[in-house]
């Protein structure tokens, strides 16, 4: 995400990133119970991954993460007016430039002339699925992450997930650490 | 939601199920996205999501290290 900040910044798109909640809390990152500590993760992220764009902290209680819809990771693409023109429920580069091109082909088209009327859309997108980066990340956040997803995805795999919520975390929380 | 329902403790949160649901009717294209007051890591400052958007198309992703 950051070269295609860095690719568009050119074209003057601006691009932040909101930091909310973890995801898959684990030893290493365990769960936000202060701002400090948000903040903390915040660099660490910034570090890890060299992230150039500028990064927004969310509160600790994530009112702009519940705001947005709170997925774990979506990307919005805003205009200047402040309004949606594009929203996804998880961040992929592919999409998210196919949505900026043709965006910045409107405003192109416009500034030439052509009397362009919105319309609502919608994409079906398809991401990347690398399983092996997706675990070292869980692996990176401590073991509880790796096992606490293994036993989600059983979980989902048998479709308890359309269960009781409950029943689920006094499940989860009885395990032996 | 209090910060410690938020920020849950134990893979997957209560509100997995739901969120996921909600997600395709929430804040739809067209509407006017809300303007959270965001501490900006850089400066240290606080600052509206607005005061980047005046200034044209943005991309804004919502994730974690996590």
């Amino acid at each position: 995400m950051d070269e295609l900040y860095r690719n568009y910044a050119e074209r003057g798109v601006e691009s932040v990133f909101v930091y909310v909640r973890e995801a898959h809390p684990g030893e290493n990152s365990g769960p936000q119970h202060s701002f400090e500590r948000k903040l903390a993760h915040a660099h660490e992220f910034q570090r890890l991954f060299d992230v150039r764009r500028p990064i927004l902290v969310d509160d600790l209680e994530g009112r702009a993460h519940r705001a947005f819809g709170q997925m774990p990771n979506m990307t919005y693409i805003l205009n200047s007016a402040h309004s949606v023109v594009f929203r996804s429920a998880w961040t992929d580069p592919d999409t998210i430039r196919l949505a900026l091109d043709y965006l910045l082909g409107v405003q192109a088209r416009r500034r030439a002339g052509a009397r362009l009327a919105p319309f609502y859309s919608e994409l079906q997108g398809f991401r990347w699925v690398d399983d092996a980066a997706f675990q070292a990340g869980l692996a990176r956040n401590g073991p509880r992450a790796v096992r606490e997803f293994a036993e989600a995805t059983r979980r989902w795999a048998r479709g308890e997930h359309l269960g009781s919520l409950p029943q689920r975390r006094t499940s989860a929380e009885l395990r032996p650490a | 939601m209090t910060a410690d329902g938020y920020n849950y403790r134990v893979f997957p949160p209560e509100d997995d199920v739901e969120v996921f649901a909600r997600w395709t009717e929430a804040l739809k294209v067209g509407t006017r996205a809300p303007d959270p007051e965001l501490l900006e890591l850089a400066s240290g400052q606080t600052v509206a999501l607005s005061s980047y958007t005046r200034r044209g198309l943005t991309v804004v992703e919502l994730g974690s290290l996590t």
